[in-house]
């Protein structure tokens, strides 16, 4: 693998940053953005589309959320994310002053809301009927016991899936270069073109992503073991394998 | 609905690009599917044999291909996979080096 040269991370790209590392580091805190703010609201979005697809008594809510998960998950992220770009301000002249990292954490937020709506439902549905029934028993209303029931055990079924969704929602960021937000794709692709070292700074951007991904892994076992319940074993588990 | 302006769509468009472009696609994805129910069944293999040496690098490979973006593979496959094959192979085929990065 002969001459490699990391000094390129040294070098003065000669734009606003002062060396390529800094540039990649920066980069790396884009990336970081865009997939944190998308996972506020795909977990904001995800769970309420998940529970109105539970919900009893409710067919027209229950179709709607079907409707919502089909139709987000069923369009590529890269065309979902032109939709927002060139469409949607065309469409909707209140959206055309709004930035592509706006555009971009919505269009990865809605994308990924389908994804973990879907989970959260099937969270839910793990929950033996005997939950629900109790909760009504005792006399809640359905938002409480949704709120002090079922909720709380079907958030902790779902981890090891959202701990896979999260992984995604980091990676999948990387297509928000497809609209120019500096995110360590669009970093990697600049870079390689500049200075010609494309194996170092592919090698660099690679590792970030290795280590976010470890980061998140770790995080959320940490997550899965503090909010265990005692005695209580996710039958679908199968052990540790994330 | 505004001003959307749907008259280019002729025939001669749709039979040069969307055509082609949904053909691409369906050839990709049956010919990518392949390939990964193969690949995906030898890894898989491999972690199940039992075997340190089979069960390490399948490991090393799935986990590292888990995280990284798909954009950066794509990025991958079209720089570095071309460049070590030819540092591995030296002057065999360096001719065609600048050739095929032209592409």
């Amino acid at each position: 693998m002969g001459n490699w040269d990391w000094q390129v991370f040294l070098q003065d790209p000669g734009g606003e940053y002062p060396s390529y590392l800094q540039w990649m580091l920066s980069a790396w805190g884009w990336t970081v953005s865009v997939a944190l703010l998308a996972l506020i609201v795909a977990l904001v979005l995800g769970s309420l589309v998940g529970i109105i697809r539970t919900l009893p008594d409710s067919p027209w809510l229950v179709r709607l959320g079907n409707a919502w998960v089909e139709l987000f998950r069923n369009i590529p992220l890269l065309v979902q994310i032109f939709l927002w770009y060139h469409v949607i301000p065309a469409l909707i002249p209140v959206m055309k002053g709004v930035p592509s990292f706006i555009l971009v954490v919505l269009a990865l937020g809605f994308f990924t809301s389908a994804r973990i709506a879907e989970q959260v439902r099937s969270g839910i549905q793990a929950l033996p009927k005997g939950q629900r029934y109790a909760g009504m028993a005792v006399g809640f209303t359905t938002a409480q016991y949704y709120r002090y029931v079922i909720l709380p055990m079907a958030y902790r079924i779902i981890i090891p899936p959202l701990t896979s969704e999260t992984m995604n929602i980091f990676k999948n960021s990387s297509v928000a270069f497809a609209v120019s937000v500096a995110e360590l794709t669009m970093f990697a692709m600049q870079a390689q073109e500049e200075t010609s070292r494309g194996i170092e700074v592919y090698l660099a951007v690679t590792a970030c992503y290795v280590v976010s991904a470890l980061i998140i892994n770790r995080l959320m076992a940490f997550i899965e073991k503090k909010t265990r319940v005692p005695g209580f074993i996710v039958s679908a588990g199968g052990g540790g394998g994330h | 609905m505004m001003n959307l302006d749907l008259s280019f769509y002729n025939w001669d468009v749709i039979s040069n690009f969307v055509v082609k472009g949904f053909y691409f696609s369906v050839t990709l994805t049956v010919v990518a599917t392949i390939g990964g129910v193969v690949f995906g069944t030898i890894l898989a293999l491999m972690r199940l044999s039992g075997k340190k040496w089979l069960d390490a690098p399948a490991a090393l490979y799935v986990n590292g291909m888990r995280s990284i973006p798909l954009v950066m593979v794509i990025l991958w496959f079209f720089l570095l996979v071309p460049a070590s094959f030819y540092s591995l192979f030296g002057s065999v085929g360096s001719n065609y080096r600048s050739e095929i990065s032209e592409r």
